[in-house]
């Protein structure tokens, strides 16, 4: 490495001294040819490229400032499951985060149930097999029961653009809000 | 020069200046030649670039520096170039202490700066609870060119304290657990005081102002009138202080720690004015204890340490914490008969955990617990449920819950008194 840096700085200075030296009036015999002159031009292009792409290869590095005059944030409760839904969607940490996903709203069920619902815990575990804690078949799904769910609502859910694992989770969530309140499926269905 | 580094901001002009003259020859076009001989008077002067010694003083000054809560303080930053040489290209951002936000102006400043000169920026933050202290304020000095950068810091040290009157807004209800002294919280044990208990056997040495005359009358007998006795409580205000606890449900709100130490300062001043003896501790990695006692030297050790003490800082703690080892320490502290209140956002089953087992040690516990739920995404509504559930398991364990949303505390302790039955 060194030794080439070397060579081609010997090179570099015989150059400029050859090329002072035309330029006071000393004929070295080289004569400002095409040739000459395209050879000259090749060499700077190429090496002018060369400089241009390690400038692409090099990213400016100008201080950055952090924001002193924003407050101090803090996260929302519930942001750490927005991130499962968002990694749950993303191609490598797809599996475990969907499980994680659905294990959480599986659970948050079983206590909605138990605890606004007034069911036991066994009944809870049951109806959520059957799906009968809701009336929402696309939310009974998501978590783990076998109800079919209706053509129409399939082409609605496919139409509606959104990602199919987000609006079911929201469907899932609306779902547990419900459980216990006026507008609850009265018992289990089916 | 100081230690400037580069910015690497020209590079890869040497290759557009060797593309030019290539270009020029090729073509025998002068104009192109030209145009990379000023190429190369750039690359000279950007080789040679170089920022003089920066010598800076920086000044700050506060309209006023112990202000009360919602205030706006005007903070004015004069910055002076002690150096002798004149700095270009001049950048200063002022470090704002982070629970304090900007509200009106600018923390930052960009200019040229002659010899002895100097500069001000002007911006308006607002005050909230605690000490705040102005971190570094970081200075980037250029060459003009922007080819050589420095970055450096300046410390002036300016401290804001924001410390809130205890006011007692609120009249927190206290649960049956009582010390042996005289108070407000009425008990089971019969003895003197307002209520009626019973009416007892007379006894030797019983006080005559309390014997049944009445019943003296009717059937010659003599009793005693007994009353429920009010006792004074011992009461630790424990305010959860964890990472988990600071969330907030958006930017602008305030953290549940800041209004579970909003709560917990309430709460003292009551419980302080209806004779009780209150304590404060923090659950958390910063560790503070106050213990209970009462007085006006108390209060005012109360009133220093919930606007400074780091624990109840509105800002995240950073250090380590080991939640079983914090609670032991707590629980050696707590006396046998002391109550504890708890504030706390319960954003986490931990929270729950602390407040079953401080009750199943026999510590009548009331949770006073900031609502910091928001609705915006699915996560959120989520842990709004989850917050939900865990109130109520907190109710059926027997632990009295005040669930305080927007309104002011008074409210919420109101609406959670009247669904308590004694």
């Amino acid at each position: 490495m060194t030794l080439t840096r070397r060579l081609f700085l010997l090179v570099g200075v015989v150059a400029t001294v050859a090329g002072f030296a035309v330029v006071a009036g000393v004929s070295l015999g080289l004569e400002l040819t095409d040739v000459f002159l395209g050879l000259v031009a090749v060499l700077a292009a190429i090496q002018g490229l060369r400089y241009v792409q390690r400038r692409r290869d090099t990213t400016p590095n100008p201080t950055v400032t952090g924001d002193p005059e924003a407050r101090v944030t803090v996260p929302t409760p519930g942001s750490d499951f927005d991130d499962d839904l968002v990694s749950a969607a993303g191609r490598r940490t797809r599996w475990a985060a969907r499980e994680r996903v659905v294990d959480r709203l599986k659970a948050r069920a079983k206590a909605a149930l138990v605890a606004r619902g007034g069911r036991a815990p066994e009944e809870a575990a049951a109806l959520l097999d059957t799906g009968g804690w809701t009336d929402d078949p696309v939310a009974a799904r998501f978590l783990g029961a076998s109800v079919s769910i209706p053509l129409r609502q399939r082409v609605r859910l496919f139409l509606s653009g959104q990602s199919s694992l987000t609006d079911r989770v929201e469907r899932t969530v609306t779902a547990i809000e419900r459980v216990g309140t006026a507008d609850a499926p009265a018992g289990e269905r089916r | 020069m100081s230690g400037g580094f580069d910015t690497e901001r020209w590079t890869g002009l040497d290759g557009l200046v060797l593309v030019a003259a290539a270009a020029g020859v090729f073509t025998r076009e002068p104009s192109l030649l030209l145009a990379a001989g000023l190429g190369v008077v750039v690359l000279a002067y950007v080789r040679v670039a170089s920022i003089p010694e920066v010598s800076l003083r920086i000044e700050r000054d506060l309209s006023d520096a112990t202000p009360d809560p919602d205030d706006e303080v005007e903070v004015t930053l004069h910055v002076t170039n002690e150096g002798s040489r004149t700095l270009f290209d001049l950048r200063v951002v002022d470090g704002v202490p982070p629970a304090l936000g900007v509200d009106d102006g600018s923390a930052r400043l960009g200019t040229a700066l002659r010899p002895g000169a100097t500069a001000t920026a002007t911006y308006t933050v607002t005050a909230v609870r605690g000490e705040h202290a102005w971190e570094e304020t970081v200075v980037v000095v250029r060459d003009p060119s922007g080819a050589v950068e420095s970055r450096e810091t300046v410390d002036a040290e300016t401290t804001l304290r924001c410390e809130p009157e205890l006011a007692a807004t609120a009249d927190l209800p206290l649960r049956g657990l009582t010390s042996k002294y005289a108070g407000r919280v009425e008990t089971d044990v019969p003895g003197s005081g307002l209520e009626f208990a019973s009416i007892r056997e007379y006894r030797h040495g019983d006080p005559i102002r309390r014997i049944d005359w009445n019943r003296r009358a009717r059937t010659g007998e003599l009793a005693t009138v007994e009353f429920r006795e009010e006792r004074a409580a011992a009461v630790v205000l424990v305010v959860d202080t964890r990472v988990e606890a600071h969330v907030a449900p958006d930017d602008e709100t305030e953290t549940a720690v800041e209004r579970s130490v909003d709560a917990a300062s309430v709460a003292f001043s009551a419980l302080l004015d209806s004779g009780d003896s209150v304590g404060v501790a923090a659950f958390g990695p910063d560790e503070c204890w106050l213990a209970p006692s009462s007085g006006v030297d108390h209060r005012a050790r109360a009133r220093r340490l919930f606007a400074t003490h780091p624990a109840f800082a509105p800002t995240p703690p950073d250090g380590a914490f080991f939640a079983s080892v914090a609670l032991r320490r707590l629980r050696r502290r707590l006396a046998s008969d002391a109550q504890v209140v708890f504030c706390s956002p319960l954003v986490d089953d931990y929270a729950v955990s602390v407040a079953r087992r401080l009750e199943a040690y026999g510590h009548a516990v009331t949770v006073v617990s900031p609502d910091p739920t928001a609705t915006a995404t699915v996560g959120a509504r989520l842990a709004r449920i989850e917050r939900d559930l865990r109130l109520r398991e907190l109710r059926r364990s027997g632990i009295r819950v005040v669930d305080w949303g927007d309104e002011p505390l008074g409210v919420a302790l109101a609406r959670a008194e009247a669904g308590w039955s004694r």
